[in-house]
């Protein structure tokens, strides 16, 4: 019954901040959804395609969507903890929430990830219809599920990276510098290495897309590795929650004489 | 009935010691930077003590709280306590009524009564204007009216009244004395205190009962 309330309070949020900007959204979709039918009605047709083109695209493809996810993930929580604690000051409504502050937080973080995913998934497919080269679209059906528990992983770094942002007050350039570090050394990591899985979704990935551009096949799951993955992404949801836990804590023991003083300011 | 032991917060409040009964009307008086949105702040759980020890109803809480104990303050605090600081509380692209209806749909309040004080309290805007646009005094009202329809036990005010025409203020006080609800206020407002049970004084960061207004 919470969670359905807890819900019911973010799809109002999102719907009444949609309406504010209605005419700019309405026509940012119908841009970026009128360019995806756009190159789709205009695809052209590589009839001879050798290996090398085959493996050229796939890396390509590959890349943007690795690149894509790790930006999404990693940025999103620091965008929307930085907005709720320090723009809309929802530790000071703290207790004009019932549900939690943390719920809400991680609730509006989730949906943006989710958000970003879906945008990701529609631009990757329109690329790849408007460049024919799709040989199965179940491929791309599994390819979804990698880049949902990628995102979530890839945003336990993105909470660390608030949290430290957020209390030692960091300016936005600092944190995106941080941000920037951390993608580079996320590319750099090996494949397939179980101590840290975004390897072995980077894996899975290159997997899905090579089985479908390069050999034409419907990509066969692993179990072991399916298991791995949901683990994965519990195990990040619950480092998520419990960093956002944190945070509460430690902005409630903060000094507060600068706060104090601000409000002084403010009120008069 | 809420009982403050010896609470501290880093040099801002020192050894702050009270007793509220139940239901009772407490004011906080002082001069700017004397502690009352900070003590405020501490009962509210925007921030935590450094020591000392907070009673609520059946609640006790030892601080620094120990890390089993946090759920059970916060949660106590979610169901038992509003506190409101001040309007920047609200979203300013919204509407009135869409800022109305997403806090009531974060909280438990008494939806008849919102909008039966909307028109005794006489908000003269259409609820569908954009925050940004309204007056300080509205959105002040506007406090007033989510404190009043509250459904929880304690409230805890950061001078409600400021930017409120006289009419509004004292419509106000006057609702507030026929709640069954423990209030705590903050306020410059000295005119209005004999309509209060308790009456504290801030004064270098200590906490003074003052029993006869005369002082003031």
């Amino acid at each position: 019954m919470r969670i359905f309330k807890l819900l019911r309070t973010h799809f109002l949020y999102e719907s009444f901040e949609l309406r504010t900007r209605f005419l700019g959204n309405i026509l940012a979709l119908l841009l970026y959804f009128g360019l995806i039918i756009f190159s789709i009605s205009q695809r052209s047709y590589f009839i001879e395609r050798s290996n090398y083109d085959n493996i050229t695209i796939a890396s390509f493809i590959y890349f943007i969507i690795i690149i894509r996810m790790i930006t999404g993930g990693m940025s999103s929580p620091y965008n929307v903890i930085e907005k709720e604690v320090n723009k809309h000051k929802l530790y000071h409504k703290y207790t004009l929430i019932r549900y939690g502050c943390e719920n809400l937080i991680f609730l509006r973080i989730s949906s943006k990830i989710i958000k970003s995913l879906l945008i990701n998934s529609i631009t990757t497919l329109g690329l790849l219809f408007s460049l024919n080269l799709i040989y199965d679209i179940s491929n791309y059906l599994i390819l979804f599920f990698p880049l949902l528990i990628g995102m979530f992983s890839v945003s336990v770094i993105g909470y660390l990276v608030a949290i430290i942002g957020i209390v030692l007050d960091l300016k936005r350039e600092m944190v995106s510098f941080i941000q920037i570090i951390i993608v580079v050394v996320f590319l750099q990591v090996k494949s397939f290495n179980l101590l840290f899985p975004f390897s072995v979704i980077r894996s899975e990935i290159n997997g899905i897309i090579t089985s479908d551009i390069v050999f034409a096949e419907v990509y066969k799951n692993n179990l072991s590795t399916v298991g791995y993955l949901i683990v994965t992404f519990i195990l990040s949801l619950a480092l998520c929650y419990g960093i956002l836990y944190i945070l509460g804590i430690v902005l409630r023991y903060k000094k507060i004489k600068g706060d104090y003083f601000q409000h002084e300011i403010d009120t008069k | 009935m809420i009982e403050l032991i010896d609470i501290k917060k880093n040099g801002i409040i020192e050894e702050a010691n009270i007793r509220i009964p139940k239901n009772s009307k407490v004011v906080l008086l002082g001069s700017n930077g004397a502690g009352k949105t900070t003590l405020l702040y501490l009962l509210s759980g925007v921030y935590l003590p450094d020591s000392g020890v907070i009673k609520m109803g059946k609640g006790e809480f030892n601080f620094p709280l120990k890390l089993v104990d946090y759920r059970r303050y916060f949660q106590f605090l979610r169901n038992n306590i509003f506190f409101i600081e001040n309007t920047t509380i609200f979203h300013e692209k919204f509407s009135i009524e869409q800022n109305i209806k997403y806090f009531t749909s974060m909280d438990e309040y008494e939806m008849d009564k919102i909008w039966e004080l909307y028109s005794q309290f006489k908000v003269n805007e259409n609820p569908s204007k954009i925050f940004k646009n309204i007056s300080k005094g509205t959105k002040q009202k506007l406090i007033a009216i989510l404190a009043i329809a509250s459904k929880k036990q304690y409230l805890l005010l950061d001078e409600p009244t400021l930017g409120l025409d006289n009419e509004s203020k004292l419509l106000f006080y006057k609702t507030i004395k026929l709640l069954n609800k423990t209030i705590i206020i903050s306020t410059h407002d000295i005119e209005s205190i004999s309509d209060f049970d308790l009456v504290y004084n801030c004064e270098s960061n200590h906490l003074v009962e003052v029993k006869n207004y005369e002082n003031i």
